[in-house]
C-alpha cells in the first residue's frame, strides 16, 4: 500500500468518525461473532472461511478440497490426521499386516460410536466400501482405492459386491485384502474414500441421507445446517470418543469464493480463518497481516503439458529447451508473490515417504549457460536462426493467477526466438479440452496429492493413465518402472524405483515443471492449535479460540 | 384491451416451451459436460455417472424425459450440488434473491426517479449536472468495483455493517447488496426518467395546463405520468436482471440467491440447474412484461395493443 | 407544432455544437480517441513490453531507477552471479567492481543487459586473472507514468491499447443494438396487434436464453473472430432498447401528428422515420449513453470466456475487472482505467443530452 493512499484513509476516517460514532451510539454497531463479556459462558465457535463451496457431504459423491475438509470433521475413518497432518490411530486403536503386506487386520476402538449412540463397528467399513465400488453409487474418486483386492472389478460390474476384499471378522476387527502389496496404503486412509457410513440411515433414507435431519457421523462433529453457497454448521459430537479434549462448541465452514472478499471479511473478524489469499493483495496481505500469515510447502504441483504426440513438441530437445529458459525465481516470488515454490521436479519435496524428489540435471547451472545450452537444443532441433521460427500456443484456464504467469513464460521464451500465444477459457472448456486431447501445443495444468505418496504424482506420465497422462507420454521404460513399483513390497526398493522413474521423467520432459504450490491461510492469532502442515489440513477436535 | 391480454396469456405456453427446447440444445452444444473439473476422472467411472444420470441417452431422449419430469413440477437432481434436487435449491435461494431485488428495484424506482426529477425540473443550472454526475459514476464504476468499496468503506473502515455473509438475512447484512445492486439501476432510471420528463414537459398538454395556471405539483404529477412509459418498459426487464446479474454482488457479499446459480450452473456444465435457471428466467421476463403492458396501458389510455385497422 | 425531420434535426445540433459543453465533451472524446489511436506509438514502451524488474511499480512523474532500486538489482545480481559487487554512485555512469573467487565468466555480465535498469556494461579493467572486474554500467531511463501492472508492463500504454479496443466495441456493439433495437422497437410498436405480439415473444424468448451458452456456441460456429465480440454482445444489447423504442411507439403513434400524416398517404417507413424515431429520441439517446458503457465492461465477461480480446491485448473492462481485485494493494491499476472510461462516458453523455436538448428546442 503506497503511502499516498495510507493518509487519504486517514483523513477520510476523520472525516467520518463523527458519523461512526453516532451510529454505534444509536445500536447499529453489531456483534458479529466475537462473545459478549458477561453472563453465561458464550459456546466456542470456528468461523471458518473456505474457498469454494461443497457440491455434496456423501463421501462418496465427494470431490474437491473444502468438501474433503468438512467431511474430516464428520466422519473419521480408520486412520486419521492430527493437527500436524501426521497419521494416527482413527477409528481403529491399531492394525497388523501380514508378511506378504497384502492382508491388514484393523482392531477398532471399542468406544468408538455413532452420533446417534451406536457402535462403529467393522460392518460398518465394509458396508462403506462395498457401496463405495457399487457401480449404482458412481463414486467418482472410487479407483483410489482400487488397492483393495477385486476393487476394480467390481466397480466395473464384473464382479459381485461380496468379493471385496473387505471383510468383518467380528464387531471390532476388520480384515482387509489388498491386490497387491502397497506401502502406501495406510497413507490412502484417512482420504474420504475410506469413511465408514452408518448403515441403518442410509438404508432407510436413501441419498438423502446426507441431509442435517437424518445423517449420523462417526467425527468429532455433527452436521446441523449446510446451505449451498452460504455455510455448513457443524456442532460437537457428544458420542465422539476424544469428546473430552474437543474444545469447540461449533464449526462453521462459509463458503468465500472470492477471494479479496473473503480477505475483508477476515480482516472484520467475521471469519477467524481463511484458506486461501488473493495472489494481488499479498504485499498488502504481508505489511498489514503479518501475524496472521501462514505460507508453507503443500503437496501440489503447477506444470505445463505439452502435447508429446505430435511435432514438435515430441522431440525432448524442444522440451527440454522451453523448460530451461524459465526464470521459476521469477514466477514464484514476483507474479504468485512468494506464495509458489520454484519447482525443479516433478514430486514436490515434502513427502516422507519418499524423501528429496529428482530434480533437473541443469537444476544448479547459471541462467545464462542455461540459455546458450537451450538456444544449442533448439537449433539442433531445427528451430532457431538459421531454421523454422518456432511458434507455441499456451492454453489455460482463466483464474487466479493464471493468466499473469503464461504472459512472464512468453516473454521468457522470447529471448529463444519462439512466439508465444495466449488462449484463456473458462476451466470447464480448458478441462474438457485436455479430455478430449485434441492436438494442442502447451497446456496449464496441475496437480495436488489425494494421499502423500509419489507414486500419487508419477502416475500422470503413465501412458495406460487416460484420463490423467495430459502430455499423452509414451515410454515403455517408464511405464515398466512405474508397474514394478507398484508391486514392490519393500518400502526401500520401491522408493529407488520411483526416484529413477522421476528423473527419466524430467529428462523426457513431457510436463514442463514450473512451480510447487505452497498453502496460505490467514489464521487469527486467537486461533490457537492450528500448525501448518504440507497437507494443509486443519481438524477442529484440536482447535480452542482465546477470548 | 381484455381479450389481448387474455391471448398474451394462452402464449406463454408455446413461448415457455420454445425458450426450453432452444435452451436445452444449446447448452448441449456447449464443450465439456457436468463432470469436467481440475482433476479428470476415470474415462470407465465417468461412463458410469453419465449413465447414472441418463446422460448417455439420445439427446431427443433426454429432452423428452426432461419434459415429462418438468411437467410433474419436477427440475430434477443437481449435477453438481449432488445432495439437492434444483427444486429444492430454488426453494431457499429464490426467495432470497426475490427479497433483495424487490429492495434495490424499489430503492432504484424512487431515488431515480427523484433524481430524475431534480435534473429535468431545474433551469440549467447544478442540478442536472449532479444527476449526470452521479449517474456516469453509478454506470461506470461496475458492481465488481463498487461492492469491494462498500466493504472496505463500511465494513473495515467504520465498522457498522459486516462485510458479508447472509447470517439468515438480518437487516445489517442485506443493507451493502441492496445498495450494490440498486446503483446502476437508479443511475439508469435516473437518466431515463430525466429525458422522458424533459420531453413530457414540451408536451402540448402539459403546457396547456400551465397555461391554465396549474400549480407546479400538479403539472409535475402529469409530467410524471406521461413521462413513465421508457421507465416502466426498461424497468420490466431490468426486474429480470436483477434477478440473473446478481452473481458478482452475491459472490462478493456471500449471499445464497439465485445469480450464482446462472452463472456456476452454466460455467460448470450443471445442465438441470442450468434449464431450472431458464425456466424461472422465462418465467420471470413473461410475467414482467405482461405486467408492463399493462402499467403502459395505464398510464397512457390512448395506448392501444391492437394492430391499426 | 412542426415535427423536425432527421436531416433538420442533424443540421440543427451541428449548429449546437457551438454550445459549449458539447465542444468540450467532442474535445475529450477526440482526445481520448487520438491518445489510443497514436498514444502507444509514442509512449515509449510496447504494449506487450515485460519489464521484469518493475512489476507492479506505482505511478511517478520520475523515471526509474531510483538509487534504491538501483541498489537492490546489483545485489541481486551478486548473489546470482556468485560475486560480490561494489557500486559507486555517480550520475549517469555506474562504476562497479566484481570480485568473486574464481574468475568470473564474461558471460555473467549479460547479467546487465537483460537488466531493464542497465544498458550493456563494458569491463574496463580485469585484475587477479578474471578474479576482479572494473566495469562501466550506464543505467537505463524509464517512465511509468500509470506505473506498471502484475507482470512489469506499462500501464499507460496498456491502457490505450485497452482503449482503442474498448472503443471500437463499445461503438460498434452498441450501434449494432441501437439499429437492431430501434427498427425492431419501433415496427413492433407501430404495427400492434399480432405483429407486435409476435415480436415481442422472440425477444422474450431470446431474452431467457443463457448467455454464456450462447457466447460459447457462437465462438464453436464462427471460430474465435473478433467481430464475433460484436455480433455477441450487440445481439442480447439490442433487446432492452427495442422494448423502450416499442413503448414510446405504442404511445406516439396515438398523436395527431402521425394521425395527420397518415391521412395525407405518407408509408409507413416514412412515418416511422420522419415522426416515430425523432419522438422517441429523448429515451433512445438517454438509454445509448447507457449501453455504451454496459457493452465495454461486459467485453470483460466475454473475455474471460476465451470469446473477447486475448493477452497481450487488453480492454479497458478488463483492466478495471483486474484492478478491482487489486483494490487494497495496488488501486492505480483500477484508478487509470476506470478513469478514462469514466471521461469518455461523461463526454457521450453530455453530447448526447446537448443532441436531444437541441432537437427539443428546434421543434
Amino acid at each position: 500500500m503506497s503511502k499516498g493512499f495510507g493518509r487519504h484513509r486517514r483523513a477520510f476516517q476523520c472525516f467520518l468518525r463523527g458519523a461512526a460514532f453516532f451510529l454505534a451510539v444509536n445500536g447499529l454497531g453489531l456483534e458479529t461473532n466475537s462473545g459478549v463479556a458477561g453472563g453465561a459462558p458464550q459456546p466456542m465457535i470456528w468461523h471458518r472461511g473456505e474457498l469454494g463451496d461443497p457440491g455434496s457431504l456423501d463421501p462418496h459423491k465427494a470431490t474437491t478440497l473444502i468438501e474433503s475438509n468438512i467431511l474430516d470433521e464428520l466422519f473419521e475413518g480408520l486412520v486419521t490426521l492430527n493437527a500436524r497432518g501426521e497419521i494416527i490411530p482413527g477409528a481403529a486403536a491399531s492394525w497388523t499386516v501380514d508378511p506378504t503386506g497384502t492382508v491388514y487386520d484393523f482392531r477398532l476402538r471399542p468406544d468408538a460410536r455413532w452420533s446417534n449412540g451406536n457402535r462403529v463397528t467393522a460392518e460398518d467399513f465394509v458396508f462403506a466400501f462395498r457401496r463405495l465400488m457399487a457401480p449404482v453409487t458412481g463414486a467418482p474418486y472410487a479407483n483410489i482405492l482400487y488397492t483393495l483386492k477385486n476393487a476394480e472389478r467390481i466397480n466395473k460390474g464384473e464382479l459381485p459386491l461380496e468379493a471385496l476384499g473387505a471383510r468383518a471378522l467380528n464387531e471390532t476387527t476388520l480384515e482387509i485384502t489388498l491386490e497387491h502389496p502397497a506401502p502406501y496404503f495406510i497413507s490412502q486412509l484417512p482420504h474420504l474414500t475410506a469413511k465408514p457410513l452408518h448403515r441403518k440411515s442410509i438404508e432407510a433414507f436413501g441419498s438423502d441421507f446426507v441431509h442435517p435431519a437424518h445423517i449420523v457421523t462417526n467425527g468429532p462433529f455433527m452436521l446441523e445446517e449446510f446451505t449451498p453457497n452460504d455455510r455448513v454448521v457443524m456442532v460437537k459430537n457428544p458420542y465422539y470418543y476424544d469428546a473430552a479434549h474437543v474444545a469447540l462448541d461449533e464449526e462453521v465452514f462459509y463458503s468465500l469464493e472470492d477471494r479479496s472478499a473473503g480477505l475483508r471479511r477476515f480482516m472484520a473478524g467475521e471469519i477467524q480463518s481463511y484458506d486461501d489469499v488473493p495472489v494481488e493483495q499479498i504485499g498488502f496481505v504481508r505489511s498489514h497481516l503479518a501475524e496472521a500469515f501462514k505460507v508453507t510447502p503443500n503437496l501440489g504441483s503447477y506444470f505445463y503439458a505439452f502435447d508429446t504426440r505430435y511435432k514438435p513438441f515430441d522431440d525432448k530437445r524442444v522440451r527440454q529447451a522451453l523448460a530451461m529458459a524459465i526464470d521459476r525465481e521469477f514466477l514464484a516470488e514476483r507474479i504468485w508473490g512468494g506464495t509458489m515454490d520454484a519447482g525443479y521436479s516433478f514430486v514436490p519435496p515434502g513427502i516422507p515417504s519418499y524423501g528429496t524428489p529428482a530434480t533437473v540435471a541443469w537444476k544448479d547451472s547459471d541462467p545464462f549457460e542455461r540459455e546458450d545450452e537451450a538456444k544449442k537444443l533448439l537449433a539442433e532441433a531445427g528451430f532457431g536462426p538459421r531454421g523454422q521460427k518456432l511458434e507455441v500456443e499456451i492454453r489455460f484456464n482463466n483464474s487466479e493467477n493464471h493468466r499473469a504467469t503464461a504472459v512472464a513464460i512468453a516473454d521468457m521464451w522470447k529471448v529463444l526466438g519462439i512466439e508465444t500465444r495466449l488462449l484463456a477459457t473458462d476451466a470447464t472448456t480448458h478441462y474438457a479440452f485436455l479430455r478430449e486431447k485434441p492436438p494442442f501445443d502447451v497446456a496449464r495444468s496441475g496437480w495436488f496429492a489425494d494421499y502423500p505418496d509419489a507414486q500419487n504424482f508419477l502416475f500422470l506420465g503413465q501412458s495406460d493413465n487416460q484420463a490423467l497422462n495430459a502430455a499423452s507420454f509414451r515410454n515403455k521404460t517408464y511405464d515398466s518402472m512405474m508397474h514394478e513399483a507398484q508391486v514392490e513390497a519393500s518400502p526401500e526398493r520401491r522408493r529407488a524405483i520411483l526416484h529413477e522413474a522421476e528423473a527419466l521423467l524430467l529428462d523426457e520432459q513431457p510436463y514442463l515443471v514450473l512451480l510447487t504450490y505452497r498453502s496460505r491461510n490467514l489464521v487469527s492469532p486467537k486461533l490457537k492449535g492450528w500448525e501448518a502442515n504440507v497437507l494443509d489440513n486443519h481438524p477442529g477436535r484440536y482447535i480452542s479460540i482465546a477470548p | 384491451m381484455l381479450r389481448y391480454f387474455l391471448s398474451r396469456i394462452v402464449m406463454v405456453v408455446p413461448t415457455l416451451l420454445i425458450i426450453i427446447a432452444l435452451a436445452f440444445f444449446l447448452m448441449r452444444l456447449a464443450p465439456g459436460g457436468p463432470f469436467d473439473s481440475e482433476r479428470a476422472l476415470d474415462p470407465e467411472i465417468a461412463k458410469n455417472l453419465r449413465r447414472i444420470y441418463k446422460l448417455d441417452r439420445p439427446l431427443l431422449e433426454q429432452f423428452w424425459l426432461y419434459l415429462q419430469s418438468l411437467a410433474h413440477g419436477d427440475f430434477g437432481p443437481s449435477l453438481h450440488w449432488r445432495d439437492f434436487t434444483v427444486n429444492q435449491l430454488f426453494a431457499t435461494a429464490l426467495p432470497i434473491s426475490v427479497a433483495l431485488g424487490t429492495k434495490a428495484m424499489l430503492t432504484a424506482i424512487l431515488a431515480g426517479t427523484a433524481l430524475g426529477l431534480v435534473g429535468a425540473m431545474s433551469k440549467g443550472g447544478i442540478g442536472p449536472r449532479l444527476v449526470d454526475g452521479a449517474a456516469i459514476f453509478g454506470i461506470v464504476l461496475p458492481v465488481f468495483v463498487v461492492a469491494p468499496l462498500l466493504q472496505l468503506g463500511f465494513g473495515l473502515t467504520l465498522h457498522i455493517l459486516p462485510v458479508g455473509g447472509w447470517n439468515d438475512g438480518a437487516w445489517q447484512n442485506q443493507i451493502l447488496p441492496v445498495i450494490t445492486l440498486a446503483l446502476p439501476q437508479i443511475a439508469i432510471v435516473a437518466r431515463l426518467m430525466q429525458a422522458a420528463l424533459i420531453d413530457a414537459l414540451a408536451m402540448p398538454h402539459i403546457r396547456t395546463l400551465r397555461a391554465f395556471g396549474m400549480p407546479g405539483f400538479h403539472i409535475t404529477l402529469h409530467a410524471l405520468r406521461a413521462a413513465f412509459p421508457p421507465v416502466v418498459s426498461y424497468l420490466g426487464l431490468a426486474a429480470a436482471n436483477v434477478l440473473t446479474g446478481s452473481v458478482i454482488v452475491e459472490t462478493i457479499f456471500g449471499i445464497p440467491g439465485m445469480g450464482r446459480y446462472f452463472v456456476d450452473g452454466a460455467l460448470g456444465r450443471d445442465y438441470t440447474l442450468v434449464m431450472g435457471t431458464v425456466v424461472v428466467v422465462a418465467g420471470a421476463v413473461l410475467l414482467f412484461n405482461l405486467i408492463v403492458d399493462l402499467v403502459l396501458a395505464w398510464l397512457d389510455p390512448r395506448v392501444r395493443y391492437e394492430s391499426r385497422s | 407544432m412542426n415535427e423536425p425531420a432527421p436531416m433538420a434535426q442533424l443540421s440543427a445540433a451541428a449548429g449546437a455544437l457551438r454550445n459549449w459543453s458539447m465542444l468540450a465533451s467532442l474535445s475529450i472524446l477526440g482526445l481520448i480517441a487520438l491518445l489510443c489511436l497514436i498514444g502507444p506509438l509514442i509512449s515509449g514502451h510496447p504494449y506487450d513490453q515485460v519489464y521484469r524488474d518493475y512489476v507492479l511499480v506505482r505511478p511517478s512523474l520520475f523515471a526509474h531507477p531510483d538509487w534504491a532500486e538501483v541498489e537492490e538489482a546489483v545485489s541481486a545480481m551478486a548473489r546470482r552471479m556468485h560475486v560480490r559487487i561494489e557500486a559507486s554512485r555517480d550520475g549517469e555512469i555506474r562504476h562497479m567492481t566484481l570480485e568473486a573467487a574464481k574468475p568470473i565468466d564474461p558471460r555473467a555480465l549479460r547479467a546487465f543487459e537483460r537488466s531493464d535498469l542497465f544498458a550493456p556494461a563494458r569491463i574496463v579493467a580485469s585484475k587477479d586473472e578474471g578474479r576482479r572486474l572494473a566495469i562501466d554500467v550506464p543505467l537505463k531511463r524509464t517512465l511509468f507514468l500509470f506505473g506498471t501492472d502484475a507482470n512489469g508492463r506499462d500501464l499507460f500504454t496498456r491502457v490505450l491499447i485497452a482503449g482503442r479496443v474498448s472503443l471500437a466495441v463499445g461503438l460498434l456493439a452498441s450501434f449494432v443494438a441501437l439499429t437492431i433495437g430501434v427498427a425492431y422497437g419501433a415496427v413492433a410498436g407501430y404495427a400492434g396487434g399480432r405483429i407486435d405480439s409476435l415480436m415481442m415473444r422472440a425477444i422474450e424468448i431470446i431474452y431467457a436464453l443463457p448467455f454464456i451458452f450462447f457466447v460459447i456456441v457462437l465462438v464453436m460456429v464462427f471460430g474465435r473472430h473478433f467481430v464475433l465480440i460484436f455480433a455477441a454482445i450487440g445481439a442480447v444489447e439490442w433487446l432492452d432498447m427495442a422494448r423502450i423504442v416499442r413503448g414510446q411507439t405504442l404511445s406516439i403513434k396515438q398523436r395527431d401528428f402521425v394521425a395527420a400524416a397518415e391521412a395525407l398517404g405518407a408509408t409507413t417507413p416514412a412515418i416511422l422515420w420522419r415522426h416515430v424515431i425523432p419522438n422517441a429520441s429523448g429515451p433512445i439517446i438517454a438509454y445509448l449513453t447507457v449501453l455504451v458503457p454496459r457493452v465495454i465492461l461486459l467485453e470483460s465477461f466475454v473475455s474471460f470466456l476465451g470469446l473477447g480480446v486475448q493477452e497481450p491485448l487488453t480492454s479497458w473492462g478488463v483492466l478495471i475487472a483486474d484492478g478491482a481485485r487489486n483494490i487494497q494493494g495496488s488501486i492505480h491499476l483500477l484508478i487509470f482505467p476506470a478513469l478514462f472510461l469514466g471521461a469518455t462516458l461523461g463526454a457521450l453523455q453530455t453530447l448526447g443530452d446537448g443532441f436531444r436538448a437541441h432537437g427539443l428546442r428546434s421543434r
